[in-house]
């Protein structure tokens, strides 16, 4: 029975040194799996929380833009918090009241995009530009010659929310100056501004608009490589765009 | 002991195995569990958006198309474009490519009759792969979600003005004239409203013309707008008080009950009961072989009552305890007041029917008219204890009804609406044009090309004391001393805009449809003057924009009668009718957007 009993005591002995080994083995490739599921689980996570946050700010954006008498103005600070406190942990806030980051971690870009028709025609060719009229009957007062993007795609509204520097709108950006303290475009540029028309709008959304009728695009990027261990996301940077 | 514990162990050695496997068989299933419903959570949470994305933008569409199947295809194909801008094929690995599917459901209030809402309902389905519950030979699971947008609808009643003013020349670059204009700018408006839209058609001049009741179809509607001549006087209060009539009529008080209104000037229209007049006084009228040059061989004074002769006529200035009767351009001798028999024998019969300006403003004398049927299918009531009957339409209206009262027909007060701020046309706690006279003030656009260029744009008689009669109501010691009088066609100006805004002010009082007055002020025709604040406080607009007319550094002041309960319109004014098409747009743009 001794004889037994020592046999054992010596194999596990030797054993000890293999348990060490073998854990560290074990630990090689548990690590990064766990790293891995630690960073995926969290990126999809953000990646919910990025898609909800483009979502809720189109919503916003359709009180805001369809009925200004909401009060809903997305370019104040205060309502722009609504946002940044949806995209909580994203570092899209400066402070603890939730104010936007122009050198945070995540932006929001809210863009209105127009098939420019008719109305939007007679509403930017006021008079005509020339003050003398250039045709008669009906139409009169815009053509297609002084309403120079009738038929194309053009910027209604733009905000920016958040870093605005670090990424841009895939949609690209109205000119600078044309975009008003409220986010709107006047009804001229939307008419007559050649460097307002959103060229890619079709590529970007696949979508074709009516003539008047218009999209609401909201889109966010935000960088998550603070959750990226060991690099394992190859592009740390989530982007969602919400169309309504 | 111990050999049994070691032969124990031994025996166990296969049990790790097994509890191992068994184990396993739920932890694998567990995942692929945890794996599939974590797909489908993923799919359906963007499904859900699309879904309410597509719902919002084919609420959108509607006001697309002309007819309810266009409306409804058009809507069907932006639903479908906007859910695939959302939820791209193939999004997560789902199967096959989605349905999209519309459908327009009308809400019903608690009677059944339509609320004037319309619920636009996008379900989409998708099949969600499936990778450990394949084994058990499911191999997708289909996803489904509804999103519901709902459209508030609109029942609007277009009142247009084709009165004679809007009988312009034709412009040298439209080649139109103003009625043309106008006609053009309301066709296309039409065409921006949708086909589950109420739309009606009022036009007037001195009576209210209901051409279409509110009505989804639009084609009879576009016809009768087409057909639009213009002529006559500007019945304005009964013209809203008939389109009000239709919006409570349609019955959808969840809807956008709007009235907008075109007209080019001043309201000259007053429909009430109005008193007969029994008592001999001095007055106004087209009388004397024309004393009055613009009234060439006018007809002589009545007889007294109850006498065949006419009496001699006798000029005197008896109208005037003021001033001599001289008009804004210092010209005297343009009216003369008269010493007018009595025709009537009853003072409290009345007549009953619409009387106008005729000709100008004129704050000293010139004509009135009437009695004119208020609106299609109204008569004119004359009691049969006058004489003359026979005579009385035209100018001489003014020899037999005694004065204007102080309400007209439809319970408007022709004195004006309560104040809620101030400034010189409040008054007694009203904001009214009792005090007011119309042919002064003459402002000159700084726009060259407004024509005409300059107008005038009224003031307080108070300020005026050597034109005209300085007042708009019999003095004192005359029969019918602080009731308006009927001769004076600055008078009747005056009434009609108190009535026209206190007509305005009932509507918005409904508690119930919540009517929207919106107004577009065309300025530029006639010699009429222009009134600043009168159609925004029609359309109850929270300040008052300047007119064509105003220096550039004009600063808007509050609506001396804005109602904070009340619905707030929209209020555009222009001196040029090439703008009526663009001004027509951007209210439907409004209208459009309150009924999303």
């Amino acid at each position: 029975m001794q004889t037994i009993l020592d046999k054992k005591q010596m194999r596990r002995r030797k054993q000890g040194g293999n348990t060490i080994l073998e854990f560290a083995l074990v630990m090689v490739f548990l690590v990064p799996m766990f790293a891995g599921s630690f960073t995926i689980g969290l990126a999809l996570a953000k990646d919910i929380q990025v898609s909800n946050v483009a979502r809720d700010a189109v919503v916003l954006m359709v009180r805001s833009v369809t009925d200004p008498e909401s009060g809903l103005d997305l370019s104040q600070t205060q309502n722009q918090r609504i946002i940044v406190r949806a995209a909580s942990g994203l570092g899209m806030n400066s402070d603890a009241q939730q104010d936007p980051s122009s050198s945070g971690n995540a932006v929001v870009f809210l863009s209105k995009v127009v098939m420019v028709g008719p109305n939007e025609c007679s509403l930017g060719v006021i008079p005509a530009p020339n003050g003398v009229p250039t045709t008669t009957g009906p139409g009169y007062g815009w053509n297609a010659s002084n309403c120079a993007n009738y038929g194309l795609y053009a910027f209604e509204y733009r905000v920016t929310i958040g870093n605005g520097t670090r990424w841009s709108s895939t949609l690209g950006s109205p000119p600078a100056g044309t975009v008003q303290a409220n986010g709107t475009i006047t009804a001229k540029n939307i008419a007559t501004n050649t460097a307002g028309q959103v060229g890619n709008f079709s590529a970007v959304t696949g979508m074709t608009l009516s003539p008047s009728i218009f999209a609401l695009v909201s889109e966010m990027y935000a960088d998550v490589s603070f959750l990226n261990f060991f690099s394992i996301l190859r592009n740390p940077t989530l982007y969602a765009r919400s169309i309504s | 002991m111990k050999m049994t514990s070691e032969r124990k162990r031994e025996k166990q050695r296969g049990m790790a195995i097994f509890f191992y496997a068994t184990m396993l068989i739920f932890v694998v299933g567990c995942v692929g569990l945890a794996v599939d419903v974590g797909t489908i959570y993923m799919i359906r949470a963007r499904l859900v958006a699309a879904v309410d994305a597509a719902a919002l933008a084919a609420g959108r569409s509607v006001n697309l198309s002309n007819t309810v199947s266009q409306a409804t295809t058009n809507a069907s194909a932006t639903a479908t474009q906007f859910f695939a801008a959302n939820f791209p094929t193939g999004y997560f690995n789902s199967l096959g490519t989605p349905t999209v599917t519309p459908t327009f459901i009308q809400e019903s209030g608690g009677n059944g009759s339509p609320s004037g809402v319309l619920d636009i309902q996008v379900t989409a389905s998708v099949a969600a792969p499936t990778y450990f519950m394949n084994i058990f030979n499911v191999h997708s699971i289909t996803v489904s979600d509804t999103g519901v947008a709902s459209r508030r609808g609109v029942v609007m009643m277009l009142v247009l003005d084709q009165s004679s003013s809007m009988n312009t020349s034709a412009d040298p670059g439209s080649g139109l004239t103003a009625c043309q204009a106008m006609v053009q700018a309301a066709g296309n408006f039409v065409n921006l409203f949708s086909p589950f839209d109420y739309i009606g058609l009022v036009t007037f001049d001195i009576t209210a013309h209901l051409m279409d009741a509110p009505s989804t179809n639009h084609s009879q509607l576009s016809s009768d707008i087409s057909n639009i001549t213009c002529g006559s006087n500007t019945n304005t209060i009964t013209a809203l008080n008939v389109a009000y009539q239709q919006l409570v009529a349609t019955g959808e008080p969840l809807a956008l009950n709007s009235i907008v209104l075109f007209t080019d000037g001043s309201p000259n229209g007053i429909t009430a009961n109005f008193p007969a007049r029994a008592i001999a006084d001095s007055r106004f009228g087209p009388s004397l072989n024309s004393p009055d040059r613009s009234q060439p061989n006018g007809p002589a004074p009545p007889a007294q009552a109850g006498s065949s002769n006419p009496p001699a006529p006798g000029i005197n200035n008896s109208c005037n305890s003021n001033v001599g009767i001289q008009d804004a351009n210092g010209i005297w001798g343009n009216a003369i007041c008269v010493g007018m028999p009595a025709v009537c024998t009853n003072a409290s019969v009345t007549f009953q029917g619409t009387i106008s300006q005729w000709g100008d403003q004129n704050s000293y004398g010139g004509s009135t008219y009437g009695l004119e049927p208020p609106q299609d299918g109204a008569s004119v009531t004359i009691p049969s204890s006058c004489t003359y009957t026979n005579a009385l339409a035209g100018t001489n209206v003014r020899q037999f009804i005694a004065y204007i009262p102080d309400t007209d027909i439809y319970g408007n007060n022709l004195h004006g609406v309560p104040a809620t701020g101030s400034g010189p046309t409040v008054s007694g706690g009203l904001v009214t044009r009792d005090n007011w006279i119309f042919q002064v003030n003459s402002l000159c656009s700084p726009d060259p090309t407004v024509s005409p260029n300059c107008k005038n744009t009224g003031g307080l008689w108070s300020g005026f004391t050597n034109i005209g009669m300085g007042f708009n109501k019999f003095r004192s010691g005359t029969p019918y001393a602080g009731f308006f009088r009927p001769d004076q066609p600055n008078t009747v100006v005056a009434a009609s805009m108190n009535g026209t805004m206190s007509q305005a002010y009932t509507i918005r009082s409904d508690t119930t449809y919540h009517p929207v007055i919106n107004v577009i002020y065309l300025t530029g025709n006639g010699t009429d003057s222009v009134d600043r604040e009168f159609l925004p406080i029609v359309a109850n607009y929270p300040n008052i924009p300047a007119l064509p007319y105003d220096p550039v550094s004009y600063t808007p002041y509050a609506n001396p009668a804005f109602q904070t309960s009340q619905e707030t319109g929209q209020y555009y004014v222009t001196a040029d009718r090439n703008q009526l098409t663009s001004l027509f747009a951007q209210l439907a743009s409004e209208v459009l957007r309150l009924s999303k």
